[in-house]
């Protein structure tokens, strides 16, 4: 008999999280792009993106191109559009990368840590980051 | 973050809330004992009684932004029924002591 072990919650707040960023549902932003903060996407991101802070693609979010975040990633959307090229977005993120239940990656995913949730589905590859040597 | 920030991140972001992240995908379901590990020979858990309680109150002072474990069934009731629950409390303690002192009186 297979164990079931307990679902996991994530408390989202913003204010804590300093996500001061959001791309709401039925908008769409694209090209080179910097976000200083955390950045809730429920709309649609594409391009050269930078997220100074943590990344939080919502349900129904979709993220797309060249992201790169110095926070934590959280998953419940979808990286990568359906059916593109793996190489056609590519996300590296300097913290942790969660892939809840919800997600959709199709694109390159680096992190540092990867935590997969049942039910995710990650199609494209998925590389450990290692931290950037240090520069003296 | 100064108080007007504070303000438009929360109009604009959005409220705090929690959100349902699933079970964790590991490699090593099945593997090995997950949970609580059960002593075969003397039947007892290995999480003392003492460290029960340490897991409940974890789960309420839990930081934002790292995953936790999501109350159990019955504790998402009990806090569900937590009024209900000390009102029956308070009605039965009532009726007994009511009924002790009649019994005394009478």
């Amino acid at each position: 008999m297979a164990v079931k072990t307990p679902q996991d919650t994530l408390t989202l707040d913003p204010i804590a999280m300093n996500v001061v960023n959001r791309v709401a549902a039925g908008s769409a932003l694209s090209g080179n792009l910097t976000f200083e903060g955390g950045l809730l996407v429920q709309g649609e991101l594409s391009g050269q993106v930078r997220v100074n802070g943590r990344l939080i693609i919502w349900t129904g979010g979709v993220v797309s191109g060249q992201v790169e975040v110095t926070g934590d990633f959280y998953l419940f959307g979808r990286l990568g559009e359906p059916g593109a090229d793996v190489q056609a977005t590519q996300l590296a993120c300097q913290g942790m990368a969660f892939i809840s239940k919800t997600g959709i990656s199709t694109g390159t995913l680096e992190a540092r840590r990867l935590q997969l949730y049942e039910g995710a589905d990650l199609q494209g590859p998925f590389k450990t980051l290692k931290p950037r040597p240090e520069t003296q | 973050m100064s108080e007007t920030d504070a303000f438009f991140t929360h109009t604009i972001v959005g409220a705090p809330m929690s959100v349902l992240l699933g079970r964790q995908a590991r490699p090593s379901r099945g593997a090995g004992p997950e949970g609580l590990q059960i002593d075969m020979t003397q039947g007892r858990a290995v999480l003392s009684p003492a460290w029960q309680s340490w897991v409940v109150t974890t789960q309420a002072c839990a930081p934002v932004g790292i995953p936790r474990m999501r109350p159990t069934r019955a504790r998402r009731w009990l806090e569900r029924h937590a009024l209900l629950i000390a009102a029956a409390g308070l009605f039965s303690a009532t009726v007994t002591i009511i009924f002790w002192g009649a019994s005394r009186w009478l």
